[in-house]
């Protein structure tokens, strides 16, 4: 059976000596009540009095005019408090984040299937529900335009735009070497295991109390906000933890946060909205499909000289995070390869279907498989091994500019990297027995590959580039710290527990982290591109060493004490002389001295011309590289994962546990994204793919049969928090190199001879489809061998 | 009147309705929401509580099930255990399957962390440790951890299954069995619990509407996916007539009630060719409650069983109290989820013949996803062969192909008689487009699926061959 047996050697880096909290292995600070049941989520915790419970009516069909919406057997079924469409709505009826183009209800226009068209509110849950099925929508149906092709016959959701310099068809031909090709990829349910949820309750003020499972409560705040036509003032947002995001809770959780609120607006009650898993999978974004299309010129021995490259991004019926997310495509659509003259072309194409939205590397993980495709073919046209290939092709010195005009700095890191997992995986040693094998066995074929991932880190929307913390210390010493990041299980609230206790120089234990919530710290972003510890960290720590500051300052003239002073493990250190924290603290307030500071970060450096694409959108670049083994079934397309090894870059890590685990799972979803995970839309423009039954991510025995997993230990040459670097999303694109072994082993039965027309994600039918064309283009090419081989006999 | 026994505390229900969940009542009425709710369908594990019930030698048993579609009435008499229980409050003191996952830094988000948890204490009051002890994980879903911390945390307490110890979730084990042993039978006016073929009959001549429900995994997800009521409910599972395994002259008779891991523990033993396919029969949470009989009686177009009984020539016993009928599985599937089952009758069980000496025979599932996953086809073949060489005895069945489970007889007939080789696999595969016109649909398209089962055929060639084709054998 195919089973695990045993997980790897998991290598952890070695604890800095540096630090007393900062760099060492705490536990996620919610370990312990996640496992005893008493980490709450927002159904878990007590329903307020009265509390009604929300449903939504949807569209049944895709694109449309609604003619006639027939809400009475809904009003009149049991439990029934109130039924509501767009004409209730006080304030503002779209909800764009930045653009407009998202209305909460359907107005008449109906964009996707599942689209919400009225609110429903009942006594309970199920009634809600039960009663929401029973409306009546009559839609004169439009043709939806679902597929890339029809999707280019209408006008984008965006404008296109191009980064580098147009490459002329001439140009890329004076070039020895030419591949080309088109390379599909599909889009990925976020999953996450706890559905979006919003709980509101108006408060005395005429404003709204709410709890909302979301990345992004000050969006939220001010959508709520706008849509009842308050003050951004009267609305409160807590967030306590998200049962996961993945950034599918970035800008979309504020529809059911927006709805619930309009419900507590319009009956005076409580009201909570929670999607049932169904209606979750159909009526929010997913992560983007796109169609890349590249050209690639190099010289005979492989080394590129010029690109073209165009990502078509299927953005659904609205913006959303589209116009970045395709810029963040086009930024990672050299991955970590110098591609000599480039352009690259973003299109943002509309389809009638649910917004996509936000998921884990945003865009750079689509972006990434052009490159990555073309890479393969590539090494298949200049014949070399397609590690050699890249090891070739990697940002080198007199090569490291960027085709947006940034400088890659740490160019020796990646190839130290490489280098480092090639040794340590015994890449070369495996080709070799890969080959063996596939010789061996005419069924089942084996593949290998190893892949780098470069990945940008800061938002490239300058402005969200800022963060806000508020740290109290109280007259017993303990300290309270709020901050504007969102703890999705990504075990950010640790590392800022860790961050804080550490520039305070106090122990992990003394510092309790509470909810986000947008009266304590303002204005933030989202949490979101893997920037959480980087920009809330930082704020955290200014203001804790704000405080240390102040604190040593009055010691120095309370205690009269000259020299050195530093706190560490609780003890106010100078020369032979010790004060206890809590004497220090209490001392402090005795004499007026304020316990409590506000931190703020801005990231420094970071800029970018968006008229003329060019700029260091990126503080720094997160590094890391991966060596996948695979076998494949060539009669049904079946797959297995043999080997994993993952090498990567998190600076001086904060939390190695975490950091690691952040990489391990990033890379399983990854896996899912390019093997199993298919989104089916029918021809109308339904998901098909709808429910976990028909929708399939990893479960514990799709782990592959070894795993090694190593932080790569250096400090990050910016002045990042600790000198770390950025973990969440990185490490997904390592799934690359799972989906690079399928294609070298379905080459293998050509004997890599032939370019493979893969596409992602991977599944047993594209694998074999795959298998179907490359046996056939070798017999063709055989057979044309044959007959130039007759035709010079002759 | 309904009792159970939540954690250590017994739950006397009066007026719960029949298609009541375990999940609603623990959250809604309990206020135990350790439990969570991911997807209400038995697919994620949110909600994975451990039933603890008494077995045939009168010890209990512990099984973690999925809490979302298991009806309240279901556990009338048994004990649950949820995720509330685990921690010793007054010490503060996690138990060590907690400690486990906390040690492996098992969790993120958390929210599918309870239900791990569950499994895993189940997993830790199994007499022995399983071979794999991740299997008890497989009906979790877990978005972020990627499993790795998961797998590591299983095997230590895998290291707890069968060692004396105290177990503080469950301090007097005795005081549960001796209240199992007298609590008396579920009376309930909506969900009815018979525990004899006559009380059946007569249930079934009274109450005509009320639907059927064994392990009810499948008919659960019409409450809580379609959201449909269901006033009265009749529980096969306790029926007498419907237990257990009993040898008949030709072979075996299996009670409809025996859930699947049950089930897959006898054909692991009878017919090893057979164990895969049932290992990837839903998750082990749905196998812990889902039955053989209730597999059946929905007559799903891609359900493994038919095509398994197809293939080993088994038959499917019907009865309506007085009489009894048996079908060949494939006569007794009509149609799409159409089957001859008539009002008043119920599938009793289903009658395996004696595998004959010299039959090779295997059964192969291709899925998206190759754990807890629908098939996009079952293929299975059943095959004897002369001293010539010259096929003698042939069984073709499938699902996923057609709106039913089928016998592919055109294709057994171009076999039979044939010798068995390269030559005429090929003539079979060449027929195989000829006589099945799958669905394209959310799994795979109409060309894959024929594909396939070209593909399948040759693959149980090469098999017979000693040519290695499977993922799953080689090291």
């Amino acid at each position: 059976m195919r089973k695990l047996t045993q997980v790897s050697h998991r290598k952890q880096s070695e604890t800095p000596v540096d630090y007393q909290v900062v760099g060492r292995s705490h536990k996620h600070e919610s370990a312990a009540k996640q496992v005893s049941g008493e980490a709450q989520f927002i159904d878990d915790y007590p329903t307020p009095r009265g509390c009604l419970h929300a449903a939504v009516v949807v569209s049944d069909v895709a694109k449309g005019q609604l003619e006639q919406l027939d809400l009475s057997a809904v009003a009149a079924a049991p439990g029934v408090v109130g039924v509501y469409t767009h004409e209730a709505i006080p304030g503002e009826k779209d909800i764009g984040p930045i653009f407009k183009g998202d209305p909460l209800l359907a107005e008449g226009e109906i964009k996707y299937h599942g689209q919400p068209v009225a609110l429903v509110l009942a006594r309970s849950h199920r009634q809600a529900w039960q009663a929401a099925a029973l409306a009546k929508l009559t839609i004169n149906q439009q043709h939806a335009h679902v597929s890339f092709e029809d999707a280019q016959t209408i006008e984008p959701v965006l404008a296109p735009n191009q980064m580098g310099q147009a490459v002329s068809q001439d140009q890329l031909a004076t070039s020895a070497l030419q591949v080309s090709g088109e390379v599909s990829v599909g889009g990925q349910e976020h999953f996450y295991l706890e559905g979006q949820i919003s709980l509101a309750e108006l408060t005395e003020d005429g404003g709204i109390f709410l709890r909302s499972s979301s990345q992004h409560p000050t969006e939220v705040q001010t959508l709520v906000a706008e849509v009842l036509h308050v003050p951004f003032s009267k609305v409160t947002v807590d967030m306590r933890r998200m049962g996961g995001g993945f950034g599918g809770k970035e800008t979309q959780a504020a529809q059911w946060a927006c709805l619930a609120s309009l419900g507590a607006w319009l009956t005076r009650k409580p009201v909570k909205l929670r999607l049932p898993r169904a209606v979750d999978m159909t009526a929010t974004g997913k992560r983007h499909p796109f169609v890349n299309r590249f050209q690639l010129a190099a010289d005979e021995r492989g080394v590129i000289e010029s690109a073209k490259i165009e990502v078509n991004g299927l953005c659904g019926h609205s913006a959303d995070l589209s116009g970045a997310i395709v810029d963040r495509a086009m930024f990672h659509s050299d991955n970590a390869y110098s591609l000599g003259a480039a352009e690259v072309v973003g299109n943002r194409l509309r389809t009638d279907m649910v917004s996509h939205t936000a998921f884990r590397g945003f865009g750079g993980p689509q972006g990434m498989m052009a490159i990555e495709r073309a890479m393969q073919d590539l090494s298949i046209s200049a014949g070399i091994d397609a590690l050699d290939l890249r090891l070739r092709n990697l940002y080198r010195e007199g090569r490291n500019t960027t085709h947006y005009g940034m400088e890659v700095a740490q160019t020796d890191t990646i190839k130290t990297v490489i280098d480092t997992l090639a040794e340590s995986s015994s890449y070369r040693a495996r080709r070799e027995q890969v080959k063996a094998f596939n010789a061996a066995n005419p069924v089942l074929k084996k593949g290998l590959a190893l892949t780098p991932v470069k990945f940008g880190i800061s938002f490239t929307a300058t402005h969200l580039n800022q963060a806000g913390a508020l740290v109290h210390v109280y007259t017993d010493g303990s300290v309270q710290v709020s901050h504007g990041g969102t703890e999705m299980g990504q075990g950010l609230h640790t590392k800022i527990q860790q961050i804080v206790a550490q520039s305070l120089g106090l122990d992990f234990d003394s510092v309790l982290i509470t909810s986000t919530r947008t009266d304590k710290v303002p204005n933030t972003s989202p949490t979101a591109a893997s920037s959480g510890a980087d920009l809330n960290g930082m704020a955290a720590h200014n203001a804790a060493i704000a405080i240390k500051q102040r604190l040593l300052d009055f010691a120095r003239e309370h205690y009269q004490l000259s020299g050195e002073l530093d706190i560490e493990d609780g003890q106010l250190l100078s020369g032979e002389r010790q004060f206890p924290w809590e004497t220090l603290v209490q001392d402090a307030y005795m004499n007026r001295v304020s316990l409590s500071a506000r931190g703020f970060y801005k990231t420094p450096k970071i800029w970018y011309d968006s008229a003329k694409s060019v700029g260091r959108p990126f503080f720094y670049f997160s590094i890391g590289a991966a060596c996948s083994e695979v076998t494949i079934d060539t009669l049904t397309g079946e797959m297995v994962i043999d080997r994993v090894d993952i090498l990567h870059d998190v600076g001086n890590s904060l939390n190695p546990a975490i950091d690691l685990g952040q990489i391990e799972g990033a890379f399983i979803q990854g896996m899912g994204w390019l093997t199993n995970e298919e989104l089916v839309w029918n021809e109308q423009g339904k998901l098909l793919s709808n429910s976990p039954m028909n929708y399939k991510i990893p479960t514990i025995g799709d782990y592959p049969k070894a795993m090694n997993i190593a932080l790569f230990d250096k400090a990050n040459p910016e002045h990042s928090i600790y000198r770390s670097k950025a973990v969440g999303e990185p490490p997904f694109m390592h799934a690359i190199s799972v989906w690079c072994a399928i294609y070298d082993a379905i080459a293998s039965l050509a004997d890599h001879q032939h370019a493979v027309p893969l596409n992602a994600p991977a599944t047993g039918e594209e694998i074999l489809r795959a298998c179907n064309a490359i046996t056939q283009a070798k017999s063709t090419s055989n057979s044309a061998t044959e007959v130039a081989e007759e035709v010079d006999n002759a | 009147m309904l009792q159970i026994m939540i954690n250590q505390q017994l739950e006397t229900v009066a007026d719960a309705r029949a298609d009541t969940m375990l999940l609603t009542y623990l959250r809604e009425q309990m206020e135990l929401t350790g439990s969570k709710e991911g997807c209400a369908s038995g697919d994620c594990g949110a909600c994975t509580v451990v039933v603890v019930e008494l077995d045939d030698q009168q010890q209990l048993r512990y099984r973690q099930i999925n809490a979302c579609i298991t009806p309240l009435h279901a556990l009338h008499g048994k004990q649950v255990i949820t995720v509330e229980q685990l921690k010793n409050l007054q010490a503060n003191q996690l138990h060590p399957v907690q400690q486990a996952v906390v040690d492996k830094h098992g969790s993120q988000c958390g929210f599918c962390t309870p239900g791990i948890i569950m499994s895993l204490y189940a997993l830790s009051k199994q007499r022995q440790a399983p071979a794999h002890p991740a299997e008890y994980l497989a009906g979790n879903l877990c978005r972020c951890t990627g499993y790795g911390p998961l797998i590591e945390a299983a095997n230590d307490v895998a290291e707890l299954a069968g060692v004396e110890y105290f177990d503080p979730a469950q301090p007097d084990e005795a005081a549960v069995k001796t209240w199992q042993q007298q609590c008396t039978t579920l009376q309930s006016g909506v969900y009815h619990r018979p525990q004899t073929r006559s009380e059946l009959t007569e249930l079934r001549a009274k109450y005509p509407e009320a639907q059927l429900i064994a392990g009810g995994t499948d008919l659960a997800l019409e409450i809580t996916q379609q959201l449909k009521d269901i006033e009265q409910l009749i529980d096969m599972s306790a029926v007498d007539d419907l237990q257990g395994i009993s040898e008949t002259e030709q072979g075996w008779r299996v009670g409809a009630a025996l859930p699947l891991d049950m089930f897959h523990e006898f054909m692991r033993e009878h017919f090893p060719s057979t164990d895969e396919l049932i290992e990837r029969l839903g998750s082990l949470t749905i196998r812990r409650r889902g039955t053989l009989g209730g597999s059946l009686g929905h007559a799903s177009p891609i359900g493994d069983i038919a095509p398994l009984l197809i293939s080993l020539g088994g038959s499917i016993e019907i009865d309506d109290g007085t009489n009894r009928q048996l079908f060949a599985p494939e006569d007794y599937i009509t149609g799409y989820r159409q089957t001859r089952l008539q009002n008043k009758q119920w599938i009793s069980a289903v009658h395996l013949p004696r595998p004959q000496p010299g039959t090779q025979h295997a059964i192969y599932k291709v899925s998206k996803r190759f754990e807890d996953d629908i098939a996009t086809v079952v293929l299975a073949l059943s095959l004897r062969v002369d001293d010539a060489q010259r096929v003698k005895h042939c069984i073709i069945s499938a699902g996923g192909i057609a709106a039913k489970s089928v016998r592919l007889r055109e294709l057994e007939a171009l076999l039979l008689g044939q010798p068995f080789n390269q030559i005429s696999i090929d003539k079979l595969k060449a027929a195989v487009p000829l006589h099945i016109s799958p669905l394209s649909d959310v799994r795979a398209s109409a060309e894959y699926r024929v594909q396939l089962v070209q593909n399948l055929l040759q693959r149980f060639y090469l098999e017979s061959q000693q040519i290695t084709t499977r993922l799953t054998d080689y090291a």
